[in-house]
């Protein structure tokens, strides 16, 4: 449909996509040998490891997720505001940083096995294998499902529950016959994101030496130099997620998902006895090993450098990472907006497609949406050069660039949880505001806007945690002497800085609270 | 109007102050102090980015003649041959350079220089091995010593170079006998660092692990005890010493100014800077690394160590060696 709302969104995914278009490109004509190289040697293994960690990691978050979502928001308990919050608190520690540390409490001389000599036991645990992998990323990553999921619950659960209740329906059935299936949008979006994450996850498994996709793309571009062949593989994991998510929207139909908001309470079953107790077992599990262990690695190896905190170097990364990642997040929320708000008004095929294409940009490792910016821009340069608007690079290399690369990399969040919304909310009411005379301009500022405001708080957030821990992007993006925490993370991590690295890990991690606690406070209680 | 602003935004940005613009691969902090020292020596501002050495050279490439950078900082033989294949460096001449780096270390034509040297040797756990039943990287495939020898992925540039080595010394098929018999000879599958393997091979998993020297350095001087711990129970053994042998591998960390260097001028001060006496200093002292200078002797931990016979192999071969080194770990499953 050719109308300014999907003119306009299509540019600007143009825009978003063509760093992977230019990848795409790149992947054609690979050279054939190499792959049959690939074929005879690695691939299998390679991909037998990939689909074990994603798949695994799927399950893990979900059950995790969509639970700890689900006792939050059904049950009531002592310290339940408590867990609300802690629950969440995973997300605030980079995935690369968590693996560093359980491989260091695991180590053969360290804590762990220190404790198992006290004891007398001399065997020795090998931690860096596929299933610490597995958990690693499922600590890091659960709370994306947790809290999309949780918001999504939160929002059926006063409209649907107090007249289901009332009908004589116990807690469970309303939950698996009404708000479970509801929320699959939601469930569906935040999945899709965790699986992303975790098949273009580079620092974890490069560590741990599991060899996903992304390793193997690396092996091949920059061991056996061929990039052609390297941007093929990355272009076949792309493929691999698209159809996931296609099927998933396919099987969705017209199915709707949308319910009127109701500001009714709702009595919360309360838990006793022996389920209290297994509850706040259960709770706990994740809020320990996903939060509380690295932060007390993190504060016990940071403690002597806590001075190091008002050096000008690291006022310098804590505003650089601060200003581009809440600069991208508005960006992103703007455009994830505009373009969910297009596809919702204008529901054709093609406007539906584009939100899955601009998604991919999370699926391709960062080093490889890196390559393609950094062709794009050199690209944009020299045509600007050779039409003499410029004499040098202008935008190669420049905060632009960085910011640009954010939004490519993460702009999927910012549609995930904006379609996530928009599913819930029923189109009727847009039309009805056009029939009284509103434009669809002003009815997305004047009645759609103010429905997605939590949202799209809320997708700003996530967004703007997540470039803050963003790393490979941001490594060779970045401009001259251009440091953020997470470069000082890495470049002292790599160094082996134990303690200098956890006070810039410990300021991510702080940075991180801020917006955490005032989405928790604002929305989820 | 808008093309007259932006080109004085150029123009601005080349008439600041006297600079020179690194792409590293690099992230020690002997480099940082390095960088302040060269500036409160000349005025020369030193702008960095430190990013993986494949991307940044992907960017660099990319940038081609417009790239504002004019020096290309990374460490490993293999990628200075592959950024001189590719075009991204240019020849310089300088006779301090060419009096002080031995010329094994250094490109024939003048495209890059070595600073720095490290070897990657043997390390062996004090309890369970004597060191004179130790010879040669070769010796490491022999059936004794089955289970019990740790090393990285071939992901690690390192290894795909000491490979490379084999590849240039043997040929294709002795260096892929050489790969299979040390993957045979695995304590585990590969994981973790060159400092993990020390650690599990002090832990006793094993009896040799192949690292570069300078990470023994780094445990020794570790303020985390149990490293520290783990530095005292393994010894170095440099490998092929014997007289008919080549002697140890060796790599470099190596410089060369970009191809389409804005400041080439500053750039080869730079260069004759990182390998004058004072910097080669802080090289082997703050990282471990050896000097590259012939006439700066290693810091006196790395003397401890002992001198050593070390490979003289042109360095430029374990580029060109490079992707076939990665195809014979692909083949064995050295992964």
């Amino acid at each position: 449909m050719l109308n300014r709302w999907s003119i306009v969104s299509y540019i600007i995914t143009f825009i978003i996509l063509m760093p992977i278009i230019l990848v795409v490109n790149h992947a054609m004509g690979s050279d054939s040998q190499t792959l049959i190289h690939l074929k005879e040697t690695v691939l299998t293994g390679y991909v037998t490891d990939t689909l074990t960690v994603v798949i695994s990691v799927a399950v893990v978050t979900l059950i995790l997720g969509v639970g700890a979502a689900y006792i939050t928001t059904f049950y009531d308990f002592r310290f339940a505001g408590f867990f609300v919050f802690a629950l969440a608190l995973p997300f605030t520690i980079p995935t690369y940083i968590m693996g560093y540390i359980y491989s260091d409490i695991f180590g053969y001389f360290n804590h762990f096995h220190l404790f198992l000599r006290s004891l007398g036991i001399k065997e020795y645990f090998n931690v860096l294998n596929i299933y610490s992998v597995i958990i690693v990323m499922s600590l890091a990553l659960y709370p994306y499902v947790y809290l999309i999921v949780k918001a999504s619950f939160e929002k059926s659960k006063s409209a649907l529950l107090n007249p289901a209740l009332s009908l004589g329906s116990s807690h469970k059935r309303v939950f698996f016959k009404i708000i479970l299936p509801l929320s699959r949008p939601a469930i569906i979006g935040a999945l899709a994101l965790v699986m992303m994450e975790s098949i273009s996850e580079y620092g974890v498994t490069e560590y741990y030496n599991i060899k996903t996709l992304t390793p193997v793309i690396f092996n091949t571009w920059f061991g056996l130099h061929d990039s052609r062949s390297a941007a093929y593989l990355a272009v076949i994991a792309m493929v691999m997620v698209l159809v996931v998510l296609s099927i998933e929207k396919l099987s969705r139909g017209k199915a709707s998902y949308s319910i009127e908001e109701s500001s009714k309470k709702v009595q919360k079953e309360r838990l006793r006895g022996y389920k209290l107790y297994l509850t706040y077992f259960l709770l706990s599990l994740p809020v320990i090993f996903g939060f509380i262990i690295p932060i007390l690695w993190i504060g016990v190896y940071s403690y002597e450098y806590a001075a190091h905190l008002l050096d000008a170097k690291f006022i310098t990364a804590l505003t650089n990472s601060f200003v581009t990642s809440a600069l991208s997040a508005s960006v992103i929320m703007t455009l994830a907006f505009f373009i969910g708000y297009t596809s919702r008004i204008f529901p054709v095929t093609a406007n539906q497609t584009l939100s899955r294409l601009i998604s991919l940009g999370f699926t391709l490792p960062g080093a490889v949406i890196a390559i393609g910016i950094i062709m794009y821009f050199a690209d944009t340069d020299r045509w600007l050069i050779e039409h003499y608007v410029t004499t040098g690079l202008l935008l190669s290399g420049s905060l632009f660039t960085l910011i640009f690369g954010y939004i490519v990399r993460f702009t999927a969040i910012g549609i995930q949880s904006v379609d996530a919304t928009f599913a819930r909310i029923s189109i009727n009411l847009n039309k009805t505001s056009r029939s009284l005379g509103y434009n669809y301009f002003k009815t997305m500022l004047k009645v759609e806007l103010p429905l997605m405001k939590n949202t799209l708080l809320f997708g700003f957030i996530l967004v703007f945690i997540s470039t803050i821990k963003e790393l490979p992007l941001t490594l060779v993006l970045r401009p001259f002497n251009y440091e953020t925490l997470a470069t000082k993370t890495y470049t002292l991590a790599n160094a082996q800085m134990l303690q200098e690295t956890s006070i810039y890990a410990l300021c991510i991690v702080l940075v991180s609270l801020i917006p955490l606690s005032i989405l928790l406070l604002k929305r989820l209680r | 109007m808008i093309k007259i602003i932006l080109s004085m935004f150029v123009l601005l940005a080349s008439l600041s102050a006297e600079e020179v613009n690194i792409y590293t691969h690099r992230h020690y902090p002997s480099d940082e102090i390095l960088f302040e020292k060269f500036t409160a020596k000349t005025g020369i501002k030193v702008n960095v980015v430190q990013a993986n050495s494949d991307q940044i050279m992907k960017r660099l490439e990319e940038e081609g003649k417009y790239s504002p950078a004019d020096l290309l900082l990374t460490v490993d033989a293999g990628r200075l041959y592959y950024a001189k294949q590719k075009g991204l460096f240019q020849p310089i001449h300088s006779k301090f350079l060419e009096s002080v780096i031995p010329a094994h270390l250094r490109d024939k034509e003048g495209y890059w220089f070595g600073v720095t040297k490290r070897a990657r040797v043997l390390v062996y756990n004090l309890d369970t091995v004597d060191p004179k039943t130790l010879s040669t990287y070769e010796a490491l495939t022999d059936k004794k010593y089955r289970g019990a020898i740790l090393t990285q992925t071939s992901a690690n540039i390192y290894n795909q170079s000491l490979l490379a080595s084999f590849i240039a010394h043997k040929g294709r098929e002795a260096a892929k006998a050489w790969a299979q018999g040390i993957k045979d000879n695995f304590a585990r599958k590969p994981t973790g660092s060159d400092r993990d393997q020390m650690r599990a091979l002090a832990a006793g998993m094993a009896k040799v692990a192949i690292v570069n020297t300078y990470y023994v350095g780094q445990l020794m001087h570790s303020k985390n005890f149990s490293d520290k711990a783990v530095a005292e129970m393994i010894g170095i053994f440099f490998p092929n010493q014997d007289e008919n042998e080549r002697g140890a591998h060796i790599n470099v960390s190596g410089i060369g100014v970009t191809k389409y260097a804005k400041h080439k001028e500053n750039a080869i001060k730079f260069i004759e800077f990182l390998c004058s006496e004072e910097a080669q200093k802080v090289f082997t002292s703050v990282n471990y690394e050896y000097p590259a200078n012939k006439n700066v002797a290693p810091s006196k931990l790395l003397q401890t160590w002992g001198a050593f016979k070390e490979d003289q192999i042109d360095l430029s071969l374990l580029g060109k060696y490079n992707a076939e080194a990665v195809q014979i770990f692909n083949e064995v499953g050295w992964l």
